[in-house]
Formats: structure tokens, sequence, C-alpha cells
């Protein structure tokens, strides 16, 4: 064979100790198989390897253990936490993992907040539209819109009062949550009622802001980030 | 607790929480690898022994600074290798710095740099004579230069993967391959005659 074609030591080299892949080791391997002098070499380098691998581990002299932990300073053992503090740890936890699943939901972009938003002022949308669509009509006053109305509610009242009525009277449940509903309202009184429909109106103006923002006006910045957080 | 089933992360992190008995199996697991080593280097059973208690007392009361990022082999492996070279440095400070660049790139490049310390506090002859130190290649790895020999024993003797031998070294992963092959070919020429 050629001169010319004979593999380097460093290949030769790293040949025996496995780093090639399959293609330069069948090259090599085939150029093995007709040149003597690079057998030599790479017995040789075998040799060598197999002398090293044979190379034993020292044991240090018995006790060795023993002397190194008298000048080890163990680390202090940390101390069991007191229950309430491990159920506080545990809730917290626990309100992490909540918390990430409901972040997980949640939307990523102001487009996504818009959607969701419209979700939520849409029916309230409606029902002012149908209100306003409903003054407009010429046989429609307010007075009798609202007279309308108010004996629809006071009959929607009265039948619901009559259904819960019964159902309370057949069921001790219901008949409970009843009278702590009622107590519940004694106590709050005007005041939590009145706190009640401020949030709730409150929500949904800051629905319709949300709306309004995002999907009616045209935005005037070039920007795919989020523009506005909660 | 079954600590010998244990990975070495896990068993600092007990040792990390004051569990003694995982202080224990650290030293149990590593004293002969690095008793090994700092004998290798060094060549002094007593003061391999020193430096290798040393070793273990540095790395176990620093237990808290390990970074779990990096193997724990690769740490006390690096501090075992530092407390030699400290240890070797002040035995041959000449022997050294006067012991051709390690960084040359040509084998005369290397030669050039080298200049042969007028005396040693221990003779190949001595050396020999150490039972465990005696075969031919023992005496052929303790002539070596001190980086070749540290890489050849990381590599063959511990199986360390080049690139944990580079962080050990704490030189790049270029140069750990350039003393395994110049300490390889130093290892032949010495053992030469065997072959013959």
């Amino acid at each position: 064979m050629s001169d010319r074609y004979h593999p380097t030591e460093d290949r030769l080299e790293a040949f025996v100790e496995g780093l090639l892949d399959a293609g330069e080791r069948v090259v090599i391997e085939s150029h093995l198989v007709g040149c003597p002098r690079c057998g030599a070499q790479v017995e040789e380098w075998r040799a060598l390897f197999a002398a090293l691998s044979g190379l034993p581990q020292f044991e240090p002299a018995p006790g060795f253990a023993e002397r190194v932990m008298s000048g080890v300073r163990v680390a202090p053992k940390a101390k069991r936490r007191p229950s309430w503090q491990r159920a506080r740890g545990w809730a917290a936890g626990r309100a992490a993992t909540v918390g990430t699943a409901v972040a997980g939901v949640l939307p990523k972009s102001t487009f996504g907040w818009a959607v969701a938003a419209a979700f939520l002022a849409l029916p309230v949308l409606a029902g002012a539209a149908f209100t306003a669509w409903l003054l407009s009509r010429s046989y429609l006053t307010p007075e009798t819109l609202w007279a309308y109305v108010s004996s629809r509610a006071v009959e929607g009242v009265q039948s619901l009062g009559s259904t819960a009525l019964t159902a309370a009277l057949q069921t001790d449940v219901i008949a409970w949550l009843v009278l702590r509903g009622g107590e519940l309202l004694e106590t709050a009184g005007a005041t939590g009622v009145g706190a009640v429909l401020a949030t709730v109106s409150a929500a949904t103006m800051l629905s319709i802001w949300v709306l309004y923002r995002n999907l009616i006006r045209t935005p005037t910045r070039e920007t795919n980030y989020v523009t506005f957080s909660f | 607790m079954d600590y010998a089933a244990l990975s070495d992360q896990q068993v600092v992190q007990l040792a990390r929480s004051g569990r003694e008995r995982a202080y224990r199996e650290l030293i149990g697991r590593y004293q002969r690898p690095v008793f090994s080593l700092i004998y290798r280097l060094v060549r002094d059973r007593e003061k391999a022994e020193d430096l290798a208690q040393d070793t273990f007392i540095k790395v176990l009361n620093a237990i808290d600074r390990y970074d779990p990022k990096f193997k724990f082999s690769s740490w006390i492996f690096k501090i075992a290798h530092n407390t030699a070279l400290d240890q070797l440095r002040r035995r041959h400070p000449e022997t050294l710095s006067l012991d051709g660049s390690p960084h040359a790139a040509t084998s005369a490049e290397a030669e050039a740099s080298t200049i042969t310390p007028a005396s040693h506090d221990e003779t190949p002859e001595q050396f020999t004579l150490n039972r465990e130190l005696g075969s031919e290649i023992e005496a052929a790895i303790g002539d070596l230069r001190e980086e070749y020999r540290t890489a050849i024993v990381l590599c063959h003797v511990e199986g360390r993967p080049y690139e944990e031998i580079a962080e050990i070294m704490d030189v790049p992963l270029g140069t750990v391959k350039t003393y395994i092959h110049r300490g390889r070919k130093e290892l032949m020429k010495q053992l030469e005659h065997l072959r013959c």
C-alpha cells in the first residue's frame, strides 16, 4: 500500500481509544489488514492502554475516615419545624399550585384579555341595546315599560319564593340554607347589598372599557406586547 | 436508608442537613481515588495520606458551598489536585517552573523551555524502591511531568472523561488532549525496552 495513505499516529491512537466514528473506523480497519507497520503501531498503543488500565487504586491506611472526621465540622441537623409551620408551608404550596393553574388558563395577550372581557360585557351590552330599542318604540313609554317589568319581576319573585318555600318545607337542607341566607341578608343590610352591586358594576364597567380599548378603538402603536395589565 | 444506592448529589444533600453518615459515605466513595491520585503525584505514602486527609477536611467543611451544577467528583478531584500541586511546589519550586512550558505547542518548544534542575530530594531510584509504585509502568508515570501524570492517571486509572479532566485541571479541553497524547508518547518511549 502506498505510504501516502497511512493514517497519522493521532488517528491510530484515537482508533485504539475508540474515539473515531464508524466510517473512520472502517477505513482504518481495512488499512490495517494490509499494513504491518500501522498494525504494529496499533498493537503498541493497545499494549500501553492495557497496561494503564490495569493500574490499581491504592488504599489509605486503616482509620483514614476517622482521622478525616476528627477534623470535620458536621453541619447542625435541621430542626423539625412545628406542625403549624409545616401546615402553613403545605397550604402555601397548594396555593402556589392553584395560582399556577389559574395563571395557566388566563389570557396571555391583549387580544386574549379583550376576548375574555367581551364575554363578560356582551350580555350587558345586549341588554342595554335591547332596552334602548324598546324605549325607542312609540307605543312604549318608560312608565309602561317599568310597569310591565315590575309586574313580571313581582310575579317572578313570587313564583321563585313559592318554589323556594315549597322546597324549603320539603327539604331540611334547603330550609336551613334559606334561613341562613335570610340571616346573612339581615346582617349585611343595605350597605352589604350596595357593596356587592358596586363591585358588579365596577367589573362590568372595566370589561366594557377593555373591550372598547382593544376591539373598537384603533390601536395607534405598532406593538405586539401587552399594552396594559391587570 | 441505603446510602450506597444514592447519587453523590443526594448524599451531599443529606450531609448538608447534618447527617454524619452521609459524610462517611462520601469518604468511603472517594478515599481510594483521591488517595491514589495524590499518591501518584507526590509519590510519598505518608505525605499522600496527609494531603488526602487535608483534601477531605477541606471538601467536607465546605460542603455548603458546593455547587450542585458540577459533578461532585470533579470538585473533590480538583481540590485534591490543587492540594497536591501546592505540596509539589513547596517541595520542588524550581522543577515545576523550569520543567518546560506546559503550553508549548510542539515538542521542540517544550524541549527548548526545559531546564533540568540541579537536585531533587527524591531520585527515580528511590521511587522504584517503593513497593507499590515499583513496577516499570508506575516508574514511567512517576517520571512524567506533573501535568501529563495527572491527566494520564485521571484518564486511565480513574476513567474520567476529557471534559471532566479539563475542569479538574482548570485547562482547556484541547490542552488536556495534548497532555494525554504527549504523556502516552513519553510512556511508550520509556517502556520501549520492555517490548524487545
